[in-house]
């Protein structure tokens, strides 16, 4: 999707774990190409508590972020162990990368807002770049 | 939420808009537009209208919410975007801010002229660039450990100063000299330093560039004269904010203040620009966080200032680089301002894209430009021209001592990469004569000139409209970019 200064992608998933697999997927693309059918082998845990499931999935993607930075990592599997509207317990895979290809600041809260389609669920994310 | 039509904007002059309070029923004051009758068609392409309606709802914001006429889509506030909030009777902001806290320029004027340079660019860049670490993910050679990196948040550019990558006088030229001192490294999170350990003196990437750059023009020579600049000078200009240690103290201060909104009775039109009382314990513990931020954005802008200076040696160029300014355009500044009843209050100023442009007289401006205003360093798209301003009377009354902070993109990235080649674009400013060392030509394609506004129309609204009057226009002659 079209942002002037950002990046905005549309996330669809077929249950609220399913969104959080293809929004994980998603962010991996933009930070590294081809880096989906790559073996992950590296494991981080990751646990995340927010106040509603759109919060969640943008705090699960900040936290991600943050590792990937710290660690100079893209992960693209998530393993979970608990999960609720308000809780991601788990663990991600990932590869250790070189360097990215987008430097992406921060995930936002703006427009996320995980709404109802017909098949599923959907959400808008705004990358900082 | 409803967003305006051309029809909403009423004119109050040639280079200022209005958007009414009753526009929307959540507005509380109005909003305003810097832009010329031109520009408007462009408002309408984007959401920055609807963010910078949503700006005139935050508790407290006095007067009303500006637009700079660089505006353009960001989130929560549009790019472009200033307000003032009383700070007894509002909130702070941290995604107002923006993540890239204290993102700035910084501009070093050389004693050398363009025909002293002008055969030794290719090595001088080269040089350049092998000094400055850029580029994605590449940290930096100072690495530093917790308690020498809590002295970087806590002493901004004078940490560097102090470990020899300056001098003292550095500091009299940059904003705040280049340090805020209510900063509190305790406030920062591990991750965030951890986050910012090996990535002082990075330049990062986006449209972070360090350029050379020759004096095309002068408007004021007063002026001119007091910023010490004249026509053909060599000068370098550095765009780069706090890195990954500012994103992560801003996400971690706007998941906060998210679960604490409610205790406030504050709601708002977009989470991103979750906000809490500006004297709450919260508010109080993000300023302090995000002062460090600021610090550990000016103690970058030292370090690569220091390691600029190194490689000219290394190019066999004996130069003197003197600094000219250092401004911020994502910030959150305490300054006092004058109400809607004509009193002076202390209010907490939010700029995200915008540059602080305090007029003549100002008490933090250095002696020397005491007459003639603040510098306002306004860089172009990458191959065009970047402009010095100087802060004006107007500009403390009119937009609390704030101007515009570069051209403004008008496409987005995708879009930029599929309309131009970053190798193709390499050899067109190769041959205007603009040497260009990037990492990427991705990110290269990504900052194309034609995903930009035109920025001699934008500074020409912020001169027209005596918000910042033009002194020097400056064009590149080497880019440096990750």
């Amino acid at each position: 999707m079209e942002h002037t200064a950002d990046i905005r992608i549309k996330i669809f998933g077929s249950s609220k774990e399913d969104l959080i697999k293809n929004a994980l997927a998603g962010m991996a693309s933009i930070q590294k190409e081809d880096v989906l059918n790559k073996k992950a082998a590296i494991i981080r845990p990751i646990f995340v508590e927010s106040i509603d499931l759109s919060a969640l999935v943008v705090d699960f993607l900040g936290e991600v972020l943050a590792l990937s930075d710290s660690n100079q990592e893209v992960y693209t599997v998530i393993v979970f162990k608990e999960f609720s509207d308000t809780i991601i317990d788990a663990e991600l895979k990932g590869i250790s990368v070189d360097q990215f290809d987008e430097d992406i600041k921060a995930v936002t809260y703006h427009g996320a807002d995980v709404r109802e389609v017909a098949g599923g669920l959907e959400v808008t994310i705004v990358f900082d770049i | 939420m409803e967003i305006p039509k051309e029809e909403n904007l009423k004119k109050v002059n040639e280079f200022l808009w209005e958007i009414p309070k009753d526009f929307r029923f959540d507005m509380k004051v109005p909003a305003r537009l810097y832009i010329t009758e031109e520009m408007k068609s462009e408002l309408f392409e984007d959401r920055s209208l609807g963010q910078l309606i949503n700006l005139t709802t935050l508790p407290g914001v006095v007067k009303y919410a500006i637009a700079m006429p660089d505006i353009h889509e960001g989130y929560g506030s549009p790019i472009g975007g200033v307000i003032a909030v009383n700070t007894d009777k509002g909130i702070i902001s941290p995604g107002m801010i923006g993540y890239d806290i204290n993102c700035g320029v910084r501009l070093l004027r050389s004693d050398l002229d363009y025909e002293d340079i002008e055969n030794k660019l290719d090595e001088l860049a080269t040089s350049m660039y092998g000094q400055v670490p850029s580029g994605l993910g590449r940290g930096g050679r100072m690495k530093l450990e917790k308690a020498e990196l809590d002295k970087v948040l806590s002493e901004g550019a004078s940490y560097m100063i102090g470990r020899g990558f300056g001098e003292e006088k550095d500091l009299n030229f940059i904003e705040s000299n280049g340090k805020l001192e209510i900063a509190d490294p305790s406030f920062v999170s591990d991750r965030a330093k951890k986050r910012g350990r090996d990535q002082s003196g990075t330049l990062g990437s986006g449209n972070h560039f360090v350029e050379v750059q020759k004096v095309d023009e002068i408007y004021d020579k007063k002026a001119a004269e007091a910023f010490g600049l004249h026509k053909d000078q060599i000068c370098i200009m550095i765009h780069t904010g706090s890195r990954g240690l500012g994103h992560q103290i801003a996400t971690d201060y706007i998941r906060l203040f998210l679960k604490s909104m409610p205790k406030y009775n504050i709601t708002l039109p977009d989470r991103e620009l979750a906000a809490v009382p500006f004297k709450s314990d919260e508010g109080q513990k993000y300023f302090k966080a995000m002062s460090c931020g600021a610090n550990f954005a000016w103690a970058n802008r030292q370090l690569i200032t220091h390691q600029v200076r190194h490689a000219w040696k290394l190019a066999g160029i004996p130069i003197k680089l003197d600094i000219v300014y250092d401004i911020a355009h994502n910030m959150g500044k305490l300054e006092k301002h004058l109400d809607e009843n004509g009193n002076e209050v202390e209010m907490i100023v939010h700029r995200k894209g915008a540059t602080r442009a305090f007029g003549p007289g100002s008490a933090e401006l250095p002696e020397k430009y005491m007459d003639v205003g603040q510098p306002v360093l306004i860089p172009g798209s990458m191959g065009t021209a970047s402009y010095v301003l100087a802060g004006t009377k107007q500009t403390m009354e009119e937009t609390f001592g704030s101007s515009c902070h570069g051209a403004g993109r008008r496409m987005s990235r995708g879009q930029a990469k599929r309309e131009v080649r970053g190798d193709e674009l390499k050899k067109e400013l190769e041959d205007k004569g603009i040497r260009i060392r990037a990492g990427s030509a991705a990110g290269l394609a990504e900052e194309a000139p034609l995903a930009y506004k035109d920025v001699d129309s934008v500074v020409n609204v912020v001169h027209g409209a005596k918000i910042a009057n033009k002194v020097a226009r400056l064009v590149p002659l080497a880019v440096i970019k990750g």
